[in-house]
């Protein structure tokens, strides 16, 4: 970090090696888009490099990277780049026939994670980025906070929300009869 | 359902819906790094003409045989300040010349093909006005050449025929928040994307009549044809427009022949609605009012949206600069003390000098100040520090350029202070 700091370019590549792959399927979870997810980790980085002599502590790298995708994601999602709600077919009945089928426990596990996948959608944007940097990204509460610019206390109470908010959303969208196809995963 | 691991599951697999293709968005990161200076494009320009006029020269001894000469090629390609990217010149297969995006047709009125050294006379012909109301603007011609003519409707485009190339401007989709690198990139991707054969010549923004520009230049040589076409994406309140102009193929006409035509005709053209965005004496202010550190401070508008997060306020200043303010709890050492360890650790660091260092006044307080500027080869930069002390709690305010942009610090000091001189920070 302090060799990029300093203009060494080639301290680069490590870097984006290291949070590439996350950093797009963040900002994909973000703006549900592949292609206004790479346009914001492509900004994300540029910004990185432009302002890495900014950065005072590298070990709060991780939280002012997301910082920079967040705040970028969030001027995507505000021009309505890649808002892209796209019905959530469950019910391939002709998929489901041609797997073998999957002992009862795993099955019921598929299904939790495809209604969730479902609901996760209609959380409003201030509880859904939170849960994506929480249980995706793997933030801490605390780098949350410093990342989407809100107090910690904040950050804890809108998980604890998303969740709630997110057991009203699957009692109000059951699911849809027929199962779920094996090739949802 | 409660479960974290349920949750995590849950976007793991939403998540495994994106294709990461990290090599073309590396690419696309470094090209949309790249902001070479007027000056180096010009440098960049005079090369390119000179391989153009090159392999041009050679396709006049050769008759109509200008092979693409592994001579003539690198030196576009190396001087460029793109990096190696997926421009394969795929020799084994010849693909079809591509119509460019215009008429691209020669008409009885268009003058015949120029002769090298003969761009004069249309520089030097009168000129005519020619007004576009649908597209919103306006520009002037050589009368030589036939009035620019409208073609197609969604999207309208307003074609200028040379005769031997044309000038092209039409609308893009609003360019949003994205910046104007972004943007470039992305129009930049598209054009090589379209053929393989086309080679890139210069990358990046510039300066056209008052306005920051993306701007890109590309070149195709075969044995068949050649030509040059230059693009010029130019905002506009919410507009995105772009200005194509260049040579057609077949017609054999050198760029250097043919540019300066383009530059007259680009620098006249005007757009309805708001004057140039000349930076700083951009229109009305934006304002920061963050209340947790009773904060206050406007800003030209044009920058874009100041960023806050818990710890720092960040304002970019268009492509050339940054302002940014931290808070941090205050230390019981004097401005003079903090600025020697400011200065102390700017000198330790290779390449960095110290332009200034004192006190000086700022949001009616006294405030540690130095500045300094780091150069090198590749990319320099010049910075102030402000370090001010407000009741428990010690302010550090950097305002100057970014890494790369060359801006010279007496043009970019007057905007810092500008800006801070509107700072107020409440007792």
């Amino acid at each position: 970090m302090q060799q990029l700091q300093q203009g060494d370019g080639t301290a680069f590549e490590p870097l984006y090696e290291r949070y590439i792959d996350q950093a797009v399927r963040v900002a994909y979870l973000i703006t549900r888009s592949q292609e206004a997810a790479e346009d914001v980790v492509q900004e994300t980085f540029v910004q990185v490099l432009r302002r890495i002599t900014t950065l005072r502590d590298p070990e709060n790298f991780r939280s002012w990277f997301y910082a920079i995708l967040h705040n970028t994601a969030r001027k995507s999602l505000r021009k309505g780049r890649g808002w892209l709600l796209l019905p959530f077919t469950l019910n391939r009945k002709e998929e489901i026939d041609h797997v073998e089928p999957l002992p009862e426990e795993a099955v019921a596990h598929l299904d939790e994670v495809a209604q969730l996948r479902r609901v996760l959608r209609l959380l409003p944007d201030s509880h859904r980025i939170p849960l994506i940097l929480r249980y995706y990204a793997g933030l801490s509460e605390a780098q949350i906070a410093e990342a989407i610019g809100v107090p910690a206390g904040t950050v804890k109470s809108r998980l604890h929300h998303a969740r709630q908010k997110l057991l009203d959303l699957l009692e109000a969208n059951p699911m849809p009869t027929g199962g779920i196809s094996h090739a949802e995963r | 359902m409660q479960s974290d691991e349920i949750l995590t599951a849950a976007l793991e697999a939403e998540a495994a819906d994106a294709k990461v293709d990290a090599t073309r968005l590396y690419r696309r990161i470094q090209e949309a790094r790249v902001n070479p200076p007027r000056r180096r494009i010009g440098m960049l320009m005079e090369v390119a003409v000179a391989a153009t006029l090159l392999v041009f020269a050679g396709g006049l001894l050769l008759g109509r045989s200008i092979a693409p000469r592994p001579a003539a090629k690198p030196p576009l390609v190396e001087q460029s300040p793109i990096p190696e990217g997926p421009v394969d010149v795929q020799p084994e297969v010849e693909p079809p010349i591509e119509v460019p995006p215009s008429t691209g047709q020669i008409t009885d009125k268009n003058p015949p093909p120029i002769d090298p050294g003969s761009s004069a006379q249309y520089l030097e012909a009168p000129t005519a006005h020619y007004e576009n109301a649908t597209l919103g603007f306006a520009l002037d011609y050589p009368t030589l050449f036939e009035a620019p003519s409208e073609s197609g409707t969604d999207p309208v485009q307003v074609v200028l025929p040379f005769g031997w190339g044309d000038l092209t401007v039409n609308q893009e989709p609003p360019p949003g928040d994205f910046s104007l690198s972004v943007l470039t990139t992305k129009a930049f991707d598209a054009m090589r994307q379209e053929h393989q054969r086309y080679m890139p010549v210069e990358f990046g923004t510039r300066e056209l009549n008052g306005r920051e520009v993306g701007y890109f230049s590309y070149t195709y040589i075969s044995a068949a044809a050649f030509f040059t076409r230059e693009v010029y994406l130019i905002p506009v309140e919410d507009r995105l427009y772009r200005v194509t102009c260049g040579t057609h193929p077949g017609s054999r006409v050198p760029w250097a022949e043919s540019k300066p035509i383009c530059d007259k005709i680009t620098a006249s053209l005007t757009f309805d609605g708001a004057e140039p965005n000349a930076e700083a004496a951009a229109t009305t202010p934006g304002l920061v009012d963050y209340e947790p550190w009773g904060l206050q401070l406007q800003y030209p508008q044009s920058f874009g949206l100041p960023e806050i997060t818990a710890g720092l306020i960040y304002l970019q200043l268009s492509d050339w600069g940054e302002l940014t303010i931290e808070r941090h709890p205050s230390t019981s050492a004097s401005a003079e003390v903090l600025v020697a360890e400011g200065v102390k650790q700017i000198e330790g660091q290779p390449r960095h000098v110290i332009i200034e260092q004192g006190v000086r006044k700022l949001a009616g307080r006294e405030a540690g100040y130095y500045s300094y500027s780091a150069v090198s080869a590749a990319a320099g930069f010049s910075k102030e520090v402000y370090l001010l002390p407000v009741n428990d709690h010690l302010f550090r305010i950097t305002c100057g350029s970014v890494s790369g942009s060359r801006t010279p610090w007496n043009e970019a000091k007057p905007i810092c202070d500008q800006i801070l001189s509107t700072l107020n920070i409440a007792e």
